[in-house]
């Protein structure tokens, strides 16, 4: 492993290394790295340490602290600089995943400025959601504010056009076309396979025994049931992200609805529920029984998006082959 | 107050909420289901039942009923508390059985999730009653003399407090359900929760009913009561244990509410109760009634609104204004000794000031000096990347500017109110501040960091205004004061608890300010702060005068030629001012306003110049520990610095109070 070999090398130059390996993740991984352009790259790092010529070429080192926005990058190919609160990504994003070599800047609400300036990358995104950092941030590296749900219109345009910044920033266009292009292609195709009459759908995830989130206007799930074709229940207002935060209690208003309880449960809730008279009485007396969706996070991109269109899908389809047909629904063609 | 006794009492107090419940609950039930139905649903209900009637037969008269019985304990629980320690400020929540609670639920979900599958409300019984024991335990040497139980009690709950905040900083999606039960919530969804509770707190009231009589005996002094041949220590720890094992039910069950706790038992003094049995039976009514009630009006007008709004943050928010009304109603004694007077004082050395400046230095000059990057640990000298400075001074010079501002207004209030209790948080000042700034966080998206500022300030401003025209009547008592700032602390919980329980992502934000971060400081925002800090300090030093006489008691210090009236606004004034500007720059979380003062103390500094100098250095020497520690413990996460000032300080204040 020729990469391995010269990190070793270059050890005593703590900050050589460090911009090395910084190129050496900007590089599409599967790449075949010739022996050649790293022996160049090395020259290039050695005679000049800060690069600053250089960097106008490759893609630009891109450190972020929304978790949206790393997923779109990764999602675009491209490996960030840094993002913020990798592991929790990892546990509530999921895919994407981060590479390993990409660094941890810590807390979103408060990366480490130390390591961030350390790490020296090119520009940072943040989201609005972080707009009281930026007078700090610009001081290790332009700043561009990318806006995914605090804009106001449509969410899926907007998600789109969040897409396109991203690209345009990472020197990525056309990827970001194509990744567009696919997702929506993607979710074009599940709307054809989709069940012909579906129910309007109820979209919780538990926050404990007692309350459930509500997902409906406003929120990537909603503009994902847009694109499918699939009606939401829930029409009630939802707060900035696109959910409202009810008793169980209010689901018992939506008699026809399908309800579809995206996992995980916290911990203990599924023990509790199952001894709960409301929630038995809502699973059971309903005519379409309830589903249960792998995470697909709630708050994310175009990525995101896709994988939760596949997920439900999936398990629409799936369970109308095992759970239906009754006597008086449409005959299959 | 007699002619207030004679046309309320709480039997006709009682008897107008019980019909205001009622008419409450009549017009609930009926907009589901007709009034038969409704009455039906009490009995189990078919599968083929309506949506209405299955509603209020598994949601609405479970909640009903748990609101009762939820007020009735805490009510119970307060009473007991209140009469064992004699303070009126004594309430469930004040001996960190809900905080303990909340911390085990905490670190069960994150470390051992199985416990909480064998049952929630186990795990908040257990860990509630953990830090009661340690309170006890802090207590024990003292024979658990109610200022000291109080004492550490506060102690235990600021941090376990600071405790969650770290594991809520970095699992905020983990802990998002927690947050809901931390706040209060009483929505059901079956009958469990009120199996549990009522037999739990049967047994509860019964035991009160048992200990009735020698508990009365606690009201007088303890000598008098010693002499009547009661074992003080254990009728003491028999009472607190039943009130906490009352209180560990209640919170496992339906969170956090504790106003109610507070609110009962005194307004039922209020009303006329003398003796400690009526105490106790009137203040659980009122208590089981003011939380229906509370909660029939929530659930009629806060149905349409996306964010859920937990009932027991909403007693906090309407208890507060109440809190305040009733504060000059209370019937405190004024000229009790101070209690701060009793603790033993060594005297100090003349090197100790000269040996806590070296100590500051050298904290200095690690803090600088010191850091980790990506390649693991650097030390300036060698690196030879100055450009790190520029990220460590100004955080630096903040939490050494915040730690004297701190220290400072800490032992300016303690002095004036002759409370060791007494701390800038406790005046509300912080809390006033933090409610302002969530507030601009939350309306304004996107607001820079001078509209903040001056949010903060005008936060501050109206706070310190509120507590002035309610406390310039009575001469600014001490106990009057720290009564009104425990009601404004009262309010910022709830909106905290609003906002967190809502699991809006900007939490994550709010959470960070508040627990305490030099984060958000940039240089020219520190070198004002560091500037005003030693201002303020020499401003301090004219004062000292007040300052030994006022802990004296108001009539001595009245006797030697103190104005105290003016004497009190003015050093309130400057607490006011000096908390405003800590609390701008590194969030409300002012444990070090409690502690450099006590530590200060308990080193032998006991003139209040020496007392003011000793404390400033102190706490710009904890401020900048707890800084550089929060920065290089979990790399590159960093815990704020308040946190941290919390658990070093906690930790060694514990160890103090064990020793007193």
């Amino acid at each position: 492993m020729p990469m391995g070999l010269l990190s070793q090398f270059l050890t005593p130059y703590g900050r050589a290394q460090a911009l090395f390996r910084q190129r050496l993740i900007l590089m599409p991984l599967r790449a075949p790295l010739s022996t050649g352009v790293l022996a160049l790259l090395l020259a290039v790092v050695m005679i000049a340490p800060a690069a600053a010529s250089n960097r106008a070429a490759a893609t630009p080192a891109i450190a972020t602290l929304d978790w949206p926005l790393a997923e779109t990058l990764l999602a675009l190919g491209v490996n960030p600089a840094g993002v913020a609160q990798i592991d929790a990504y990892r546990e509530w994003v999921g895919e994407p995943a981060i590479p390993a070599e990409v660094a941890d800047l810590g807390l979103r609400a408060q990366p480490n400025l130390e390591l961030l300036a350390s790490l020296e990358p090119d520009r940072i995104l943040i989201s609005p959601l972080f707009a009281a950092l930026e007078p700090r941030l610009s001081r290790i590296a332009p700043v561009t504010t990318v806006s995914l749900y605090a804009a106001p219109g449509d969410t899926w345009h907007n998600l789109r056009e969040a897409t396109r910044r991203v690209a345009a920033i990472a020197g990525r266009e056309q990827a970001g076309e194509q990744l567009i292009n696919a997702t929506e292609a993607a979710l074009r195709e599940k709307r054809r396979r989709l069940p012909e009459h579906t129910p309007p759908l109820l979209l919780v995830q538990f926050m404990d025994a007692r309350h459930v989130r509500v997902f409906g206007e406003g929120g990537l799930y909603q503009a994902v049931l847009d694109r499918l074709g699939l009606d939401n229940a829930w029409h009630e207002p939802t707060n900035a992200w696109g959910f409202s935060l009810v008793g169980l209690e209010r689901l018992l208003d939506f008699d026809d609805a399908r309800i579809l309880v995206i996992e995980p449960l916290p911990t203990g809730v599924a023990e509790t529920l199952d001894s709960s008279g409301l929630w038995r009485h809502l699973r059971d007396t309903r005519q379409t029984p309830v589903l249960y969706l792998p995470p697909a996070w709630s708050f994310g991109a175009l990525a995101s998006a896709r994988r939760f269109a596949e997920l439900l899908t999936n398990a629409l389809t799936a369970d109308t082959g095992a759970s239906l047909p009754a006597p008086g629904s449409t005959p299959d063609a | 107050m007699p002619d207030m006794a004679r046309a309320v009492t709480p039997a006709r107090l009682c008897l107008l909420l019980s019909l205001l419940m009622l008419m409450l609950a009549g017009q609930g039930l009926t907009q589901q289901v007709s009034l038969q139905d409704g009455l039906q649903a009490l009995l189990p209900v078919s599968a083929e039942a309506g949506s209405g009637v299955v509603v209020t037969h598994y949601s609405w008269w479970p909640r009903l009923f748990i609101a009762l019985l939820a007020g009735a304990g805490l009510a119970l629980a307060g009473v007991l508390m209140q009469q064992v320690l004699r303070n009126p400020l004594a309430a469930p929540t004040t001996l960190g059985v809900a905080s303990g609670a909340n911390l085990g639920l905490m670190a069960a979900t994150l470390l051992a999730p199985g416990l909480l599958v064998m049952g929630r409300e186990w795990v908040a019984l257990a860990s509630g009653g953990l830090a009661m024991g340690v309170v006890f335990l802090l207590a024990w040497q003292r024979g658990l003399a109610p200022m000291v139980v109080v004492l550490a009690g506060l102690v235990v709950n600021l941090y376990c407090g600071a405790l969650a905040m770290v594991l809520l900083l970095f699992h905020q999606e983990a802990l998002s359900g927690l947050l809901i039960w931390s706040a209060g919530s009483l929505a059901q969804s079956g009958w469990d929760g009120v199996i549990f509770l009522w037999p739990r707190l049967l047994i509860g009231a019964l035991l009160a009913a048992l200990i009735l009589k020698p508990l009365s005996v606690l009201a007088l002094e303890d000598s008098n009561a010693r002499a009547l041949g009661v074992s003080l220590k254990y009728l003491r720890l028999v009472s607190l244990a039943l009130a906490v094992f009352v209180t560990a039910c209640v919170v496992s069950v339906v969170g956090i509410i504790g106003f109610i706790g507070l609110a009962a038992p005194a307004i039922v003094r209020l009303a006329g109760a003398r003796r400690l049995g009526p105490r106790l039976v009137w203040s659980s009514l009122l208590g089981a009634l003011l939380l229906a009630v509370t909660d029939l009006l929530l659930q009629r007008f806060a149905g349409a609104l996306p964010t859920l709004i937990p009932t027991g943050a909403t007693t906090a928010a309407l208890g507060a204004p109440l809190l305040l009304w009733l504060i000059p109603r209370l019937g405190l004694g004024a000229g009790r000794p101070a209690t701060a007077a009793a603790l033993p004082v060594r005297r100090a050395t003349p090197a100790l000031p000269a040996i806590l400046s070296a100590a500051l230095l050298a904290a200095t000059a690690l803090a600088l000096l010191s850091g980790q990057n990506a390649e693991g640990w650097q030390w300036l000298p060698g690196a030879g990347d100055a450009a790190m400075i520029q990220w460590r001074a100004p955080r630096l010079l903040a939490a050494a500017a915040a730690g004297v501002l701190l220290a400072l207004a800490g032992t300016l209030i303690q002095r004036v109110t002759g409370n060791p209790m007494a701390s800038p948080e406790v005046l509300g000042v912080s809390g006033g501040t933090a409610i302002a700034l969530i507030l601009a966080i939350l309306l304004i998206p996107g607001a820079g960091q001078w509209t903040l500022i001056g949010i903060g300030t005008l936060g501050a401003l109206t706070t310190l205004g509120v507590l002035i025209a309610l406390n310039g009547r009575s001469g600014f008592l001490p106990e009057r004061l720290l009564l009104s700032g425990v009601a404004i602390t009262a309010l910022f919980d709830a909106v905290r608890h609003f906002i967190l329980a809502g699991g809006d992502p900007r939490g994550q934000q709010i959470i960070a300010w508040m627990s305490g971060s030099t984060y958000y400081v940039d240089l020219p925002t520190a070198l004002i702060i560091i500037a005003l800090a030693l201002l303020f300090g020499l401003a301090t030093l004219p004062l000292s005068r007040w300052l030994d006489l006022l802990p004296l008691g108001t009539p001595t210090a009245r006797a030697l030629g103190v104005n105290t009236r003016y004497a009190r606004l003015v050093l309130l004034g400057l607490v006011a001012l000096f908390t405003a500007c800590a609390t701008l720059v590194v969030g409300p979380l002012s444990f070090v306003g409690l502690l450099a003062p006590h530590m200060a103390r308990l080193l032998g500094f006991s003139r209040a110049r020496w007392h003011l100098l000793g404390a400033a250095l102190l706490g710009a020497l904890l401020m900048i520990v707890a800084d550089w520690l929060g920065r290089q413990l979990l790399f590159p996460d960093e815990i704020p610095a308040g946190l941290v000032a919390s658990l070093l300080g906690g930790a060694w204040f514990m160890w103090g109070l064990r020793r007193l």
